[in-house]
């Protein structure tokens, strides 16, 4: 089911693609859709995994894009970072909604904490800069990185977390802020 | 707590890129992250960090009907003049709207069926203001006696550091927007109104909501919200 993907998009001219949505362009909005849409399903369907639900976030997300391509700037990161970010709290938001609750657990949690947990065949094919975070993350304890990849890859909350890795919340949250600590240490070391 | 400690800061900017604020607490976060430059900065140092993961994430192409139906939504809302008559103006305020209308009412304690008690601190208009997604964002009421509005965001109105928020009132005869209000993100808030803004509420037909920089003059792209503007008190029939 994984194909991993190579480094990220050249982000100049997904800036400037921004850049021409901010002018409200369409033909750029639709460009940027198009170069950047499989990637970002892939984000948010590992979080809410139904897919009909990940494809209402997706459209969600562009809408903001659309929205606020005026205040995208270098200083809010990379496009792909920044475009990422909107459709996460996109998709979290989703994980609160009422309507969706409870139905998101039972299926395809396995596959996807499966994929998530990706064997070194993908080594090969990882950018640099990820092979660098995989070689911090290596450092952490294995069920505090379950957790932390938990956490970020599949959207779970830290109580959610806790419950599946049978350990008090308390524990799961040293773990994730000790966690980001030495990654932070690690990554500028 | 100490939210101006750089170490907490920085935890804090590193559980929020990762996911592990939720709910309140991300909210409450996101608001001080607005207000706070260097938190800003922090959060996007932390976003880059864990950037790469993406990578291990499958491509998934998503169904056509995503982008048709965003192409849709991205449409200049440039109408004709009396584009409020249209049926598909009105359509998506149909059933949803209606319903939201009268539970408000009675949330407000206004009863439509009788004729209204003539209180001074009744709502005398109402609109209902949702986004792209007929989703209900805003809920302003009209009140006289002084002359105010209320404005109480029920989504989540984020908007950029310098910008504004402005309500604009479409008026019913011609059709034009003129500037009503500016109000905060993130509260309900009291908005007085002069004798001119309360005449711009009587004549709307429409309320919108655009995120705007301060010197902007004009109303400038597509409104992020925007809802018919409801006279409590009903048509004058006899």
């Amino acid at each position: 089911m994984l194909t991993t993907t190579t480094s990220a998009p050249d982000p100049q001219p997904l800036a400037d693609l921004i850049g021409r949505c901010a002018l409200r362009d369409e033909n750029a909005f639709v460009t940027l859709y198009r170069a950047t849409s499989a990637k970002l399903l892939g984000v948010i369907l590992r979080i809410v995994v139904q897919r009909h639900w990940a494809e209402e976030v997706l459209q969600e997300g562009y809408l903001n894009v659309w929205r606020h391509a005026g205040s995208y700037n270098a200083g809010r990161g990379a496009p792909m970072t920044w475009m990422t970010n909107i459709m996460r709290n996109q998709a979290l938001d989703l994980l609160r909604r009422a309507e969706y609750r409870g139905k998101r657990r039972e299926t395809e949690v396995e596959e996807t904490l499966a994929a998530s947990n990706a064997g070194p065949q993908q080594q090969t094919e990882m950018s640099a800069e990820l092979a660098r975070l995989h070689r911090c993350l290596e450092k952490l304890g294995e069920q505090q990185r379950r957790c932390v990849l938990l956490i970020h890859h599949e959207g779970y909350s830290p109580a959610e977390a806790a419950q599946r890795e049978a350990v008090p919340l308390g524990t799961v949250k040293t773990w994730v802020r000790r966690g980001l600590i030495r990654l932070r240490e690690c990554l500028s070391a | 707590m100490r939210y101006d400690d750089p170490q907490l800061q920085d935890i804090l900017a590193g559980e929020y890129a990762l996911g592990a604020l939720r709910g309140a607490a991300r909210a409450r976060f996101e608001t001080l992250a607005r207000q706070d430059p260097r938190l800003h900065r922090r959060v996007v140092e932390w976003q880059e960090r864990l950037a790469p993961l993406a990578e291990e994430t499958a491509e998934v192409a998503p169904s056509p009907r995503v982008l048709a139906s965003l192409r849709r939504r991205i449409e200049p809302v440039e109408a004709p003049p009396r584009w409020w008559n249209r049926l598909d103006f009105w359509r998506p305020f149909g059933a949803a709207a209606a319903t939201l209308v009268v539970a408000l009412a009675a949330y407000l304690g206004v009863q439509l069926a009788s004729p209204p008690a003539t209180v001074p601190f009744d709502p005398r208009y109402v609109a209902v203001l949702t986004d792209a997604a007929q989703k209900p964002a805003i809920v302003v009421t009209a009140y006289n006696n002084p002359f105010r509005l209320i404005v109480e965001p029920i989504q989540t109105v984020a908007v950029q550091p310098g910008n504004v928020l402005r309500i604009w009132a479409v008026d019913r005869a011609s059709g034009t927007r003129r500037r009503l209000a500016e109000f905060k993100p993130g509260q309900a808030q009291r908005v007085p109104l002069s004798d001119a803004g309360w005449a711009l509420v009587k004549g709307a037909v429409a309320l919108e909501v655009r995120e705007e920089t301060i010197a902007a003059a004009g109303p400038s792209g597509p409104a992020l919200y925007s809802g018919p503007c409801i006279n409590l008190k009903g048509p004058k029939i006899s």
